[in-house]
């Protein structure tokens, strides 16, 4: 029997019964939706963490101290103190790293921050002045820090966003004193907003001159007398040079530090693109359990088309019998029974893909004008929501067609 | 002669009932001509339902040989039975078996649907359908139609094929004696019109008489085999009755969709 009078024959029985149909579709369509609208939410989500991240720079790269050890401990990345100020200064040098653009060395500690009655924690960052660019941040109101605040250890601070807004409300910032660490400085600017939540989020920091965090706040030195730093944020020509760059920075590094050719870094070096990665093979673990939560769904619904199915199989006892009479041979029951289902839970997929697409649609951030929720839609989640869906509908049709196919003519033309 | 359309010789099938053994044909043997009407009558338990099964190669002898067409059907596979179903022989069934969703015109096309690629099997399902006298009846459903005109459809279904045989289960049991004389008209114009090879499986006497032979069984054995004179039906109605026979003013709609309907066994299982 040809391929094609199977599919007619499969769709002229689907035809005849139309509500059964709808209703056998009813699993397949909830789980397909489901599918398709929980990896739409799974996949925005990934992008949204990436834009974020991008919209960071991709150019840059993060020199941070290994991990220290102390009596057999091994601490954190970044809890060293090997890297210093003048490994920053040698790191920005044109003939011996020529894909560096910028350096901005930082250090970072935490403080209370008091204006007036209001004080708040705030990641401090004693910065240079080339941070603001490296790291392209513009600010909404003030000034920069200036080499001259660097030089001279001035007490100054760039507030972020966040920080301004609850220190000072609506009062304009620029020219009111804080207190940090019980020491008096002056606000000379205000971080643009940059949105976002969560660990390092700039609208929760605040900058001071590099040297003033060091000798007035939160300073340390290596045993040698160096000012130590706990990052340089480094920014390259441009995204195709960031591995030469990165090449020059840990070269220059390794001979400062004096580190042996079989010794492993005492830093790291990683880039956005590292973190993106990270937190995609995160977000994407993500993903998948989503799409296994509703893959379950999908299971039930192909049970849902067994069921029909025998009960299908039961009720057309009679129709078997005719057709077996009329010159069918199993295999063509079994194959008229098989696409049935197979049919069903295809057109199964294909609403569920319709639905889910629309579901996730609607719950996109973007629809009403946000940013924090959005959806991504891709053509490989229909195509393999609808393989899945026949695939299932194939796998539930076996069995109810198999025993269509065993049923002795005699007895199935008996039937009243 | 050509070869006999069918010849059963010392046909035997037993059936295991619990530490029992029965034997339902117990050396039944007869020989039957292309273009003859046979009868073949018995008490119920005599055997005539397990002889037809096997007769239309839905069963296989236990014992002896059956040719059909002079091929030796006793041992074929279970997918050659049903090619010879589809190829040589058609059904008419005491409860009709039509599919209650589907139009009469689509009922008969099943029985084209799984043979050959031919691309005109609405064209032939039609003309099937106008042999029975039931063209106008072609888009309605089984429920729509009264019993005689059922019976009709799955005889144009039986017919549409071009069978060398045509076994017939009680195809009036259902029916009041009306409609069962139509029937028999139309079966009996088969046989003598176009010559076809009929079968009839019946316990009713009336409907035997209207072949040209009468084959008895008893305890699965024939007992009795002769040829008569057949009556010959005269029908109610219209175009379908044996030639010379005077036709009834009456169309056979009005006869049919009226007088008959509620002949009409209702369908419980609603496909």
């Amino acid at each position: 029997m040809n391929p094609l009078l199977i599919l007619n024959t499969a769709l002229s029985s689907i035809g005849t019964n139309k509500l059964r149909a709808g209703l056998t579709l009813l699993g397949i369509v909830i789980g397909v939706a489901a599918v398709v609208s929980l990896m739409a939410i799974g996949r925005g989500a990934q992008e949204t963490v990436t834009s974020r991240i991008t919209a960071l720079g991709t150019n840059l790269l993060f020199v941070r101290p290994g991990a220290a050890t102390e009596g057999g401990f091994v601490f954190g990345q970044g809890t060293a103190q090997t890297l210093t100020l003048k490994d920053a200064l040698a790191i920005d040098d044109r003939v011996f790293a020529p894909d560096v653009v910028a350096v901005a060395p930082e250090t970072s500690t935490g403080l209370q921050i008091v204006a007036g009655s209001q004080n708040t924690f705030a990641t401090t960052l004693g910065v240079t002045s080339a941070w603001l660019g490296v790291r392209n941040i513009e600010l909404s109101a003030g000034r920069p820090i200036t080499p001259a605040d660097v030089a001279n250890e001035l007490q100054v601070v760039v507030l972020g966003w966040n920080v301004a807004e609850r220190l000072f409300e609506s009062e304009n910032p620029i020219g009111q004193a804080v207190r940090l660490d019980g020491r008096r400085f002056m606000v000379i600017g205000v971080m643009e907003r940059r949105g976002g939540t969560g660990f390092g989020n700039i609208d929760d920091q605040i900058l001071v001159p590099l040297t003033t965090a060091h000798f007035r706040l939160n300073g340390s030195r290596t045993p040698q007398g160096d000012i130590t730093v706990n990052t340089i944020n480094v920014q390259a020509a441009g995204t195709d040079s960031l591995d030469a760059a990165r090449a020059q920075v840990e070269n220059l590094l390794r001979l400062r530090h004096r580190i042996d050719l079989n010794d492993d870094d005492d830093f790291t070096v990683t880039n956005q693109q590292d973190t993106i990665d990270t937190l995609e093979s995160t977000t994407d673990t993500f993903v998948v359990f989503l799409a296994a939560v509703a893959g379950i769904s999908l299971v039930v619904g192909g049970i849902g088309i067994m069921n029909i199915m025998l009960v299908s199989v039961t009720e057309r006892t009679r129709e078997i019998g005719v057709r077996r009479a009329v010159g069918a041979k199993r295999r063509d029951i079994l194959m008229q029974f098989v696409t049935e289902a197979t049919l069903l839970s295809a057109a199964g997929g294909l609403v569920g893909i319709a639905l889910g697409s629309a579901v996730a649609r609607a719950i996109d951030g973007r629809t009403f004008g946000s940013e924090t929720f959005q959806t991504v839609l891709n053509a490989d989640v229909a195509i393999y929501a609808l393989a899945v869906s026949a695939a299932i509908g194939l796998f539930f049709g076996i069995y109810p067609a198999a025993r269509a196919a065993r049923l002795d003519p005699i007895e199935a033309l008996r039937q009243v | 002669m050509s070869t006999p359309v069918i010849e059963l010789q010392e046909l035997r099938r037993e059936f295991r009932m619990g530490d029992e053994i029965v034997h339902a044909l117990d050396g039944a043997s007869m020989t039957i001509e292309e273009g003859e009407m046979v009868a073949i009558v018995g008490r119920s338990g005599s055997g005539k339902s397990t002889l037809m099964n096997i007769l239309g190669c839905l069963d296989t002898p236990t014992g002896g040989r059956y040719l059909l067409n002079g091929e030796d059907i006793t041992e074929l596979s279970d997918d050659r039975l049903s090619e010879i179903r589809g190829q040589y022989l058609g059904f008419v069934f005491q409860n009709y078996n039509l599919l209650p969703r589907v139009s009469a015109l689509g009922n008969v096309e099943l029985a084209l649907h799984y043979r050959s690629r031919r691309k005109n099997k609405r064209a032939l399902a039609m003309e099937a359908l106008d042999r029975v006298g039931l063209a106008h009846r072609a888009n309605h459903r089984p429920p729509e139609l009264s019993g005689g005109e059922q019976q009709r459809v799955g005889i144009a279904r039986a017919l549409v094929s071009d069978p060398r045989l045509i076994l017939a289960d009680e195809p009036t049991g259902n029916l009041d004696s009306r409609s069962s004389e139509l029937i028999m008209a139309t079966i009996q114009s088969l046989n003598r019109e176009d010559g076809r090879t009929m079968v009839i499986v019946t316990h009713d006497h009336e409907v035997a008489s209207a072949a040209n032979r009468i084959i008895s069984l008893e305890d699965g054995r024939v007992v009795d085999d002769r040829r008569i004179e057949a009556r010959t039906v005269v029908s109610p109605v219209g175009p379908h009755s044996a030639p010379g026979v005077a036709t009834s003013p009456l169309s056979p709609k009005a006869v049919d969709g009226g007088a008959v309907r509620g002949v009409t066994t209702p369908d419980p299982q609603g496909l």
